[in-house]
């Protein structure tokens, strides 16, 4: 099986109302499942190691737009499988409050994977709405993160 | 006082193509990687390469600081702009531990041990630690840091209390002074020879050499996080550089993240 099969497969459960999907071919076993935990994703046994991760297969989900009492909101989501922290350490003030105005570009917050700080920024000027993660805890693929109100552009 | 760094006499021990082609070398700076982070966001090349004698503020994980004595050890860190997605970027900090350890095995025929994902250990001390600091935009990598403080010829018994049960130096083990000029220029080249592995995507090459130097792999270990934590045995790695944990209970579970605790 190479990747676009996969891609294909991984696209087919998607948009199906199938939860779990297992397939056996010439050897190779593949078990997709929907919504799986990737930090703590168990497997059935020794053989099914989840190697494939969908993370590489699906698009880019890093903001997107919600609608919110008639105000566009963007979306902040995790790039990455990891752990959240909303502080560079335990003792320092977070990074972001509700509330708060951020910049493009301006670090939100920091999601870890093996010893790598991943920093995420806001993609647009705005005021954070929500805060949709707890610090320290474990995110997923996707996961929305933040939700911001985007400043009204003057002009 | 020991001879201090000089970047002549590293240049000429260098063999890279990239990565070391420029060093920034400070006598005292509060944290290399810090450093690199601002260089890496003003476009700093690729291989750029921040060098300290010693740091104040040496980051650690979660806001601890790495002890970082001037003149005695290394302490550096490689700004990167790997073509990849930010889900293959964490493979970057295997690639760092695998240059690492084979620099240790070249320079002092002691071979050290792998604690997952990035610790170097020599009979269960720690002698290096590795911390990547990564800023992205559209899920691609912009750039990362790779920071890597390695102790070469610091006296234990000077270090702070909190440190001198756990850390050691590779003088302690060998008994002589490591050439620091030289340990860098192999580490390096070492970095910059998987790097490259790295970059063509054998990620089969890089886990195939960092499972040889696994100290976790066949132990029992307790993996902790807010949610409560789970034990098991390391039973092996995934392509992403991920720990796999076999459960009492069969099951296995793949672990990205997390403090993880040797308890055998």
């Amino acid at each position: 099986m190479n990747l676009n099969e996969l891609k294909e497969l991984i696209k087919l459960l998607r948009d199906s109302d199938i939860e779990e999907l297992e397939l056996e071919k010439s050897g190779f076993r593949v078990r997709l499942k929907k919504k799986e935990t990737y930090s703590y994703s168990p497997a059935k046994e020794r053989d099914a190691i989840p190697v494939y991760h969908p993370a590489e297969a699906e698009e880019s989900p890093v903001a997107a737009e919600e609608e919110k009492d008639g105000k566009k909101l963007v979306t902040i989501t995790s790039p990455i499988v990891g752990t959240f922290y909303r502080a560079p350490s335990p003792d320092a003030s977070p990074y972001a409050e509700v509330g708060d105005s951020v910049k493009k570009g301006q670090i939100l917050c920091v999601v870890e994977a093996m010893k790598l700080m991943n920093e995420i920024e806001s993609d647009v000027d705005g005021r954070i709405q929500e805060i949709l993660a707890e610090n320290a805890h474990p995110v997923e693929y996707g996961e929305p993160l933040f939700l911001i109100e985007p400043s009204i552009k003057e002009g | 006082m020991k001879g201090l760094l000089d970047l002549s006499d590293i240049r000429q021990k260098l063999n890279t193509k990239i990565i070391g082609k420029e060093i920034r070398l400070f006598e005292d700076i509060d944290s290399t990687n810090r450093e690199a982070m601002v260089l890496g966001a003003s476009g700093a090349k690729e291989g750029t390469v921040v060098l300290a004698e010693s740091q104040t503020g040496g980051k650690g994980r979660l806001g601890r600081t790495w002890y970082s004595p001037k003149g005695e050890n290394l302490y550096l860190s490689i700004i990167l702009r790997p073509p990849v997605l930010l889900a293959e970027a964490q493979l970057i900090t295997v690639v760092a531990a695998v240059s690492v350890a084979e620099t240790i095995k070249k320079f002092t025929d002691i071979r050290p041990g792998v604690k997952w994902p990035n610790d170097i250990l020599i009979n269960r001390r720690k002698v290096a630690g590795i911390l990547t600091e990564l800023a992205s935009g559209n899920d691609k990598v912009n750039y990362l840091v790779v920071g890597i403080g390695i102790n070469l010829n610091m006296e234990i018994s000077s270090a702070p209390e909190e440190i001198r049960g756990i850390a050691g130096s590779l003088k302690d083990f060998t008994g002589r002074e490591i050439d620091r000029a030289g340990f860098l220029a192999t580490n390096l080249s070492e970095f910059e020879y998987y790097y490259m592995i790295f970059k063509a995507g054998e990620r089969q090459r890089i886990m195939d050499i960092y499972t040889g130097y696994s100290a976790t792999l066949g132990n029992r270990i307790r993996v902790r996080s807010l949610e409560g934590s789970i034990e098991g045995i390391a039973c092996g790695f995934n392509m992403e550089g991920g720990l796999l944990l076999k459960r009492d209970s069969g099951i296995i579970d793949t672990i990205l993240a997390g403090d993880i605790e040797h308890i055998s």
